[in-house]
């Protein structure tokens, strides 16, 4: 090979090397800088405590709790559907038009921004069906913005059972509902619980959509009904309106340990689960 | 099952009701997200649209003046649409030789163990809260900006640095992918042609994954105008058209999320009528990408599996 | 007009006239006439591509689960037309299937074979467990696993996983039995296991076996036929078909092996 094409060769590969190195020293300028200014502020009192401006108590506790209430209401409402969506998709549609509208939805809904299903809620499950800015009305437009995530890898998870168990028990005169509740949902169970784990991580990190939807006050929420500051809406609450570096960073790192554990327990079992396929 | 019944008439339907109405249930679970995209299109414009009709499409989309809480209020959305726009177009620019890097580097040049421990870390990047990386936006950024560059340091110019670095994950998972898929046999035939590595990415496995980059980024650009809490905390919240990179702005999300709070009913319409505006961009967004996945459909016109 | 037909000796379990098989544009199956006759083994033979499998997948209607799918044409299982007066269902029942590739379950071996029983709904545990045992032994794999009811499938090898298949589709009794080329994943020995148990199985059982393996073909058939192009060429006795063929194309295919 010519010299100058050797050297070109390298040339492009230094370029490559170096833009992926600032994309990589970019994220760990990010996770240092929380975890420099946030980790010695991280107490068990923070953890624990209300939050109460007057009284001059800044814990995090009951965001952390309306955030876990948020959570648990979405993934049920969430998961119940997709699940269900997914099914019909993997198991029962033959191509035809409701399956190209559902899917022409399911793609537009996957393009939506946050903010507009914050409008959308604050409309239409805030003041059309009356349930205030509550944990039920965030819940169910959270349900909404993660059910295009959760039925395509839904989907994905069930078309990836392998066929032959399925002919096997079709060949036994099972029926397609029998087929799904005994074959096909155990088998792709393990990668259907990972899917959950990314959605409770991207519960957990919204904010806009919250924000219009389960308000803004600091109590412990007492039901469903009532409403709630989640973690990340405190994050920014805490940023617009009080100068208070140390706490905020506490709250942001809580919230990016808690995420990243989620990502690490679904790489770990997407390792194992593609593991076993082999 | 009857055991030794093998002599009767097969002629025989087991009640199977159960059956039916639960793929029904299957149905009307599907069916949800068009119900959704339905009432989130029909609410939003219901609300936003009158509020648009009453000051004018042109006065509202082309105004220069945002002002609705004084005695003669003015609600012209412009400045915004320039700030979304300049803000996103920014980002992509630096976001695409970065990300298209990064995933070349996961695809072909990275050794398999480096590339499994850059993976998490991509997904880590798109993990992180978005109000997280505002609010390191708010406190490290800007201060930089704001003393080695002047001005404010809440600019335009830390929107774009920010809003760069959380649609790199999208551009860098898609790209990879597409990369990915390129057939092994165009490759190795660059090979065999004598081309050395990167002039095979650069020449094949580039333009071969092009749609998958192209929709790549153009996820990346509907991510950027939707982004809401990071670019509220950075941007310094100012209806006017920057003449710099260092001044402030104001995009279109930001101008709903910061007003929402105290706005009045008209007011409040006005906002969801921004929300209609940033609604048609996505909409085009969405339209492109259907354009370009419809094209890559084309070449996957083969007999199904069954039969091969 | 009598649907059955007598075949040398043999009573016609299965008729099949002017089947035609379609996936979407796709014309899969030309016009197939055959006659499938009852306590004997059909072996149908051909080379890969040629129908043979979806052939079978039509007899217990596996194929109208694919998306665009049409068949036209008249079955009979027992005078009985299989696509109008039969739910698809209770056909699978009574036609079983063992397919290319060894495919139990993800699940323990007793469940596998006790997967079918369930369906059709016996929950009784002393029940089960007998339909378990039977169907083991009619496979010739009971003594292998008896002590490892509990274990994994997949734990078995190739040639007792296709084992535990057929014992699988004979639990929930059937009266035919298709098998899709069930030996070309296996090791002679394990082949060999396999085609005594169809000999076996035959007194039972109408029984047909796909194979591009014409010397298999010959050892265990009682009445072949000839694949080509989604059609049948040529269908008879061994002798006719395998051994001393008059059609040019089964010559070819036949001299080729």
């Amino acid at each position: 090979m010519p010299y100058w094409r050797k050297c070109k060769d390298f040339a492009v590969k230094i370029i490559i090397w170096l833009f992926s190195l600032a994309a990589l020293a970019f994220l760990f300028w990010i996770l240092s800088d929380l975890i420099i200014k946030g980790l010695p502020n991280i107490t068990f009192d923070y953890i624990t405590s209300e939050y109460n401006e007057y009284k001059g108590i800044n814990g995090i506790a009951p965001m952390i709790v309306t955030t876990l209430w948020i959570i648990s209401v979405t993934l049920i409402i969430s998961g119940v559907t997709g699940v269900f969506a997914a099914v019909y998709l993997a198991e029962y549609s033959r191509p035809g038009p409701i399956v190209s509208v559902i899917r022409f939805a399911l793609e537009s809904l996957t393009g939506i921004p946050s903010i507009i299903y914050g409008l959308f809620g604050y409309i239409f499950f805030k003041s059309i069906l009356k349930l205030g800015f509550s944990i039920l009305s965030a819940s169910l437009t959270l349900a909404v913005m993660v059910l295009p995530f959760v039925i395509r890898s839904t989907e994905n998870a069930l078309r990836s059972v392998n066929r032959l168990y399925r002919d096997g028990s079709f060949a036994l005169g099972a029926t397609k509902l029998y087929t799904v509740m005994n074959i096909t949902l155990p088998c792709a169970a393990p990668r259907i619980i990972t899917v959950m784990l990314l959605t409770v991580g991207r519960i957990a990190g919204e904010t806009a959509a919250v924000y219009f939807t389960a308000g803004t006050v600091y109590r412990y929420p007492e039901g469903i009904m009532s409403s709630g500051r989640t973690l990340s809406v405190h994050i920014y609450m805490l940023a617009k309106e009080t100068g208070n570096y140390d706490e905020t960073y506490a709250a942001a790192l809580v919230l990016v340990i808690f995420i990243s554990l989620i990502h690490f327990i679904v790489n770990t079992a997407s390792r194992v689960i593609n593991a076993e396929r082999i | 099952m009857r055991r030794g019944g093998q002599d009767r008439l097969l002629i025989k339907t087991r009640n199977r009701k159960w059956e039916k109405v639960i793929e029904i249930l299957f149905l009307l679970s599907a069916l949800i997200s068009v119900f959704s995209l339905t009432a989130i299109t029909v609410y939003l414009f219901a609300k936003g649209f009158p509020a648009i009709w009453e000051i004018g499409i042109m006065n509202f989309i082309f105004g220069m003046e945002w002002n609705p809480t004084a005695d003669n209020p003015s609600y012209g959305i412009f400045p915004m649409i320039y700030a979304s726009a300049a803000g996103t177009v920014g980002a992509v620019f630096l976001s695409v030789p970065v990300g298209l890097s990064a995933a070349v580097l996961l695809a072909a040049v990275a050794p398999p163990s480096l590339a499994n421990f850059l993976r998490p870390c991509v997904d880590l990047m798109s993990g992180i809260p978005s109000v997280v990386y505002g609010y390191f936006g708010l406190t490290v950024i800007v201060p930089l900006i704001s003393e080695y560059l002047g001005g404010p340091g809440n600019s335009l110019l830390a929107v774009i640095v920010l809003l760069s670095v959380m649609i790199l994950p999208t551009i860098i998972k898609i790209s990879e992918n597409s990369l990915r898929t390129v057939p092994v046999e165009i490759i190795q035939g660059s090979y065999a042609l004598g081309a050395a590595k990167m002039e095979t990415v650069l020449k094949v496995m580039i333009p071969a994954a092009g749609s998958g980059i192209l929709s790549s980024i153009v996820l990346g650009i509907g991510r950027a105008i939707g982004e809401t809490m990071a670019v509220i905390l950075v941007c310094g919240n100012a209806a006017q058209i920057p003449r710099s990179v260092l001044d402030m702005v104001r995009p279109m999300t930001a101008n709903i999320a910061l007003e929402m709070s105290y706005a009045d009913p008209f007011h409040e319409s006005v906002l969801f009528g921004t929300g209609v505006v940033l609604f048609m961009f996505i909409a085009a967004v969405n339209i492109v990408i259907n354009v370009l996945s419809g094209n890559a459909a084309k070449f996957k016109d083969k007999p199904p599996h069954y039969l091969l | 007009m009598t649907l059955t037909k007598e075949y040398h000796g043999y009573h016609n379990k299965i008729i099949v006239k002017r089947l035609n098989t379609y996936f979407n544009e796709y014309h899969a199956l030309k016009d197939v006439n055959v006659e499938i006759p009852a306590n004997a083994i059909t072996v149908l033979i051909g080379p890969s591509g040629c129908g043979k499998s979806t052939f079978l997948k039509t007899l217990n209607r596996m194929n109208e689960l694919e998306p665009g799918c049409r068949t036209t044409g008249i079955v009979t299982l027992d005078g009985i037309d299989v696509f109008h007066r039969i739910d698809a269902v209770e056909l699978r029942r009574k036609v079983g299937m063992v397919f290319q590739k060894p495919n139990p379950f993800p699940m323990s071996i007793y469940d596998n074979v006790a997967y079918g029983p369930k369906i059709h709904g016996i929950k009784k545990k002393t029940v089960l467990e007998k339909i378990v045992e039977e169907s083991l032994r009619k496979a010739a794999l009971w003594n292998e696993v008896k002590d490892r009811l509990k274990k994994s499938a997949e734990s078995l090898s190739g040639g007792q996983q296709q084992r535990l298949c057929i014992a699988r589709a004979l639990a929930v009794e059937p009266e035919v039995l298709l098998m899709d080329e069930p030996t070309s994943s296996l090791d002679p020995v394990s082949t060999e296991k396999i085609e005594q148990l169809c000999i076996l199985l035959k007194n039972e059982y109408t029984i047909i076996i796909t194979t591009h393996n014409i010397q298999q073909a010959i050892r265990i058939s009682d009445k072949a036929a000839f694949f080509l192009n989604g059609t049948i060429i040529g269908s008879g006795s061994p002798e006719k078909i395998l051994i001393n063929p008059k059609d040019i194309r089964i010559r070819g295919f036949i001299s080729v092996i």
